[in-house]
């Protein structure tokens, strides 16, 4: 059903941005004066968990590896049994497998962001670690090759049991061009909630970048973090925004030259 | 303004399954069914494809409710 549509009110919406705007001035204020006066004890409470995050996240991500990978490729076992089984006819059957498999693809996305990520944080810092601490750096290493190589066998099955049970599906993941094919071969609907889903990721990111960004802010008042972040920050904003109404006007532009 | 099908009768009547009636008219097994189940409006295009695959008219295959009348051909 349908939701009704919201009746406009254009002075209440700039009414609630206003405050919204003045509550978050306050809170901004309060906690950069915070910060300041705090500096020492944020400071040395940043150190203390950023100390922690490097010397733990190697076996973190380990553990993240195998927790989420076994479970990924359990559920990808039982999928593929359950596709074997089905008779081609009962709806409800395949439906829920193919809900599995969509589960399944999203652990294994999850797993591989965190695994990146704490691989990564235990290398940083590598340059300050002496020599004898090296080894420890054998863990997130190993941990990266195994992640690598299991997003590839795994996303390649993934992929190949979806085109077995929609055969009219297409693109091979060692491809660089298989998302655009992947694309291509889906139908009005299935386009259409790639679309969907893609502008409500769009929105999403448009508030996590400001609040990013903020946290950084805060954090660069009592800790030394340098411009890098901000950098970091400034240019996936920028490519997320440009791309997505570059996009918007290559369409609009489309359209208005297919007129005649 | 929901819209209605009776794409399901006709594809028993046909003798297919949703697979192969998304073979039929080019579109996927889960788009059948979300059509089947009113989940989903197909274009207009698909529309006139699958009232072809079916052998009736779009009107017949399609209708939707206005202020709670509902309006069938």
């Amino acid at each position: 059903m349908k939701k009704k549509a919201r009746k406009e009110n254009p002075r209440r919406s700039f009414l609630l941005f206003f405050l919204i705007m003045i509550i978050s001035m306050i809170i901004g204020g309060i906690g950069g004066g915070l910060m300041v006066d705090q500096q020492k004890s944020v400071e040395d409470i940043l150190q203390t968990v950023f100390n922690w995050m490097e010397q733990g996240s190697g076996w973190a991500a380990l553990g993240v590896t195998v927790v989420g990978m076994t479970a990924s490729a359990g559920v990808y076992l039982w999928c593929r049994r359950e596709a074997k089984a089905w008779d081609g006819e009962d709806e409800k059957y395949i439906e829920r497998v193919e809900d599995w498999l969509s589960m399944g693809q999203i652990m294994m996305n999850i797993v591989m962001i965190l695994s990146f990520c704490l691989d990564a944080m235990a290398f940083s810092g590598l340059f300050e670690t002496a020599e004898e601490e090296w080894m420890r750096l054998l863990i997130p290493l190993m941990d990266l090759i195994v992640v690598l190589a299991f997003i590839v066998i795994l996303q390649r099955s993934y992929v190949e049991l979806a085109k077995r049970i929609n055969p009219e599906k297409r693109g091979d993941t060692f491809d660089f061009n298989f998302q655009k094919t992947w694309l291509e071969s889906c139908d009005e609907q299935e386009q259409m909630i790639i679309y969907k889903s893609s502008y409500r990721s769009f929105r999403a990111m448009q508030t996590v970048f400001p609040i990013c960004w903020c946290v950084l802010l805060m954090l660069s008042i009592a800790v030394e973090i340098g411009v890098i972040p901000f950098l970091l920050i400034g240019v996936l904003w920028m490519i997320h925004t440009m791309t997505y109404y570059m996009g918007t006007m290559k369409a609009y532009g489309k359209g208005r030259k297919n007129k005649k | 303004m929901p819209l209605y099908n009776r794409l399901k009768e006709y594809r028993a009547r046909l003798g297919v399954n949703q697979q192969e009636m998304g073979r039929l008219v080019g579109v996927s097994r889960q788009t059948i069914s979300l059509i089947e189940r009113g989940d989903y409006s197909p274009s207009i295009t698909l529309a006139l494809k699958l009232a072809k695959a079916c052998r009736a008219s779009v009107e017949e295959l399609f209708w939707y409710e206005e202020d709670g009348n509902e309006e069938e051909s």
